[in-house]
């Protein structure tokens, strides 16, 4: 059993309740223990658009979380995840940054960051360390036939020199890995790795619905029974913003958006409502579930 | 040549709307692409964005267009355009680039970076220009909600007693919030009070301008001279010219 600090950020707790009570019940499936933290707060990613220092001193505070419980940091969401990896591999290999990050750190009394703590999404772990292999091999419900668009996003996989390169940050393949080991059947659209423009929704909002506008057409094209990606603002994006997206385009998608572990769970034969929270997807995956022989 | 190069970059057509960077003659039709004007230039600046985290490989833009073709939001914004911003501060448009509106639309998504032939890092000279950008008081109002949150909740969004009901429902632990270590960040390298003062400028301008610019972020004319702000590059120099952005 491998134990991670948990770390959820801001939009999960609670706009994502649906994503992270399906991580928890599928990483206690394969043997992750999740240790909730109470001093986590934000990941410091939003900063990142004004200040250097201050986006780098809040994620490296709340490594020094996990370091003072001895622990490395699992993330669910990709902002979370490019901010925290950043902190963890800048201050790991660079050692007059972390000075200056701890003299700030120091000053608003938080102790100090030895850089040692890392960082990984729950879908690398699932991907390299369970392996598709493994996760094939507890299928139960195997979703043969269901035709599935993966979305993997940005700050996940990208830029490469944050992520090891452990899978390609121009054409990624992970989510596809996983949602074939499951049964399905992976879709390829145009524009694959183009992002949802959840980082300007506060800022244009007008343009951020013409980018998920157009992910969604280029999906529609090729005909999917759902979207599948693994974080909480692709998913807002997607999921929360389609029916006034199709209002504003005057277009039908109706495409259901489900997280990453919401598909395995179903999978391996987890109730719906009570472990994957799929009640609390806003595009409901009812004909999904229908074929599936799911109540 | 230069001029050139500026206005007819990319062949788009900026639909009447500002032009990326043009916080000038904002909305007013045709000329909303930047006007270079030689008088306004400052040729330090390509240096002051290099000296900032995230900017050092700015000199190295060959304008091939990469990251426009690449760009999510340029596809289906024509305010937007990396490239032309790029090329606007390497040119020394500090003024536009600064305080127009066209910086603060990059969705940091990466793409660009992946694919520059020059290695460039589009996506990092973005954030190091909005780096300045806030330093000088144009922090985004997008931004400014955000520093307020995280100094009264110590993240982006509350959660409530209704939020932690909801969690408690579904077996989560509940979340309590604790802004004090955050706050405490935000305030020691004072993005707090930048926020307010750019809030104060905006005010200031649109009583100025007897409420013409009323929505109009980012300030024009001599009142950006003015600037108290720190000397170029002085208080963040980029820590160790080996940091994040080299392989
Ligand atoms: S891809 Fe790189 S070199 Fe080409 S225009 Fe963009 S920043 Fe410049
Ligand atoms: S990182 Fe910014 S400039 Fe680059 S492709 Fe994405 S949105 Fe466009």
């Amino acid at each position: 059993m491998k134990e991670y600090a948990l770390f959820i950020g801001c939009t999960i707790a609670t706009r994502g309740l649906n994503y992270e009570v399906s991580s928890r019940k599928v990483a206690e499936a394969f043997g992750i223990r999740f240790a909730d933290i109470p001093g986590f707060g934000c990941c410091g990613y939003p900063m990142s658009h004004v200040d250097h220092d201050t986006s780098l001193s809040i994620a490296a505070r709340n490594l020094v979380q996990a370091q003072e419980r001895g622990l490395d940091v699992i993330t669910l969401c990709s902002a979370c995840t490019g901010a925290l990896t950043k902190a963890s591999k800048v201050l790991a290999g660079n050692e007059k940054e972390r000075n200056h990050i701890n003299r700030i750190l120091r000053e608003s009394g938080a102790p100090e960051y030895r850089g040692k703590v890392k960082v990984t999404h729950f879908t690398r772990v699932l991907y390299e360390w369970i392996g598709p292999e493994a996760i094939s091999k507890r299928v139960t419900r195997p979703l043969t036939g269901i035709r599935l668009a993966p979305h993997h996003g940005c700050h996940y996989e990208r830029p490469a020199y944050l992520f090891d390169g452990f899978d390609s940050a121009k054409r990624p393949r992970s989510l596809e890995t996983i949602i074939s080991a499951v049964g399905a059947t992976p879709v390829r659209y145009l524009n694959m790795e183009r992002c949802c423009g959840g980082d300007i929704l506060a800022i244009e909002e007008k343009t951020a619905t013409k980018v998920v506008n157009s992910k969604l057409r280029d999906i529609k094209d090729v005909g999917a029974d759902a979207m599948v990606l693994h974080c909480p603002f692709c998913s807002i994006m997607y999921d929360e913003y389609q029916a006034t997206i199709e209002e504003a385009f005057n277009e039908v998608y109706k495409l259901p958006v489900l997280y990453l572990p919401q598909v395995i769970g179903l999978a391996m034969g987890m109730d719906p409502k009570k472990d994957l929270g799929l009640n609390l997807n806003n595009v409901k995956p009812k004909a999904l579930l229908a074929r599936l022989g799911v109540k | 040549m230069a001029g050139e190069a500026e206005t007819k970059a990319d062949g788009k057509e900026p639909d009447g709307k500002q032009a990326a960077g043009g916080g000038q003659q904002a909305a007013e039709g045709p000329e909303a692409f930047p006007v270079v004007d030689c008088d306004e230039l400052d040729p330090g600046f390509r240096e002051e964005v290099a000296r900032e985290a995230g900017g050092e490989n700015i000199r190295r833009c060959f304008q091939c267009g990469t990251c426009v073709a690449m760009c999510p939001v340029a596809e289906h914004d024509a305010r937007y355009d990396p490239r032309r911003i790029i090329r606007m501060v390497n040119l020394g448009m500090r003024k536009q680039v600064l305080s127009g509106p066209g910086i603060w639309l990059c969705s940091g998504c990466y793409n660009c970076f992946e694919r520059c032939p020059q290695d460039v890092k589009p996506t990092q000279i973005l954030q190091a220009i909005q780096h300045i950008a806030s330093r000088e008081g144009h922090t985004h109002k997008a931004f400014k909600g955000a520093i307020g949150l995280l100094c009264q909740r110590g993240r982006l969004i509350e959660v409530s007693e209704f939020d932690n009901r909801a969690r408690g429902k579904l077996g989560l632990p509940g979340i309590k919030e604790d802004p004090e270590p955050t706050k405490k960040i935000v305030v020691h390298e004072k993005i707090d009070e930048r926020a307010a003062e750019s809030g104060q400028r905006a005010a200031e301008k649109k009583a100025d301008e007897g409420g013409r610019a009323a929505g109009q972020q980012g300030s024009e004319g001599a009142e950006g001279k003015k600037e108290p702000g720190p000397a170029p590059g002085t208080r963040h120099p980029a820590p160790g010219a080996d940091k994040e952005g080299s392989k």
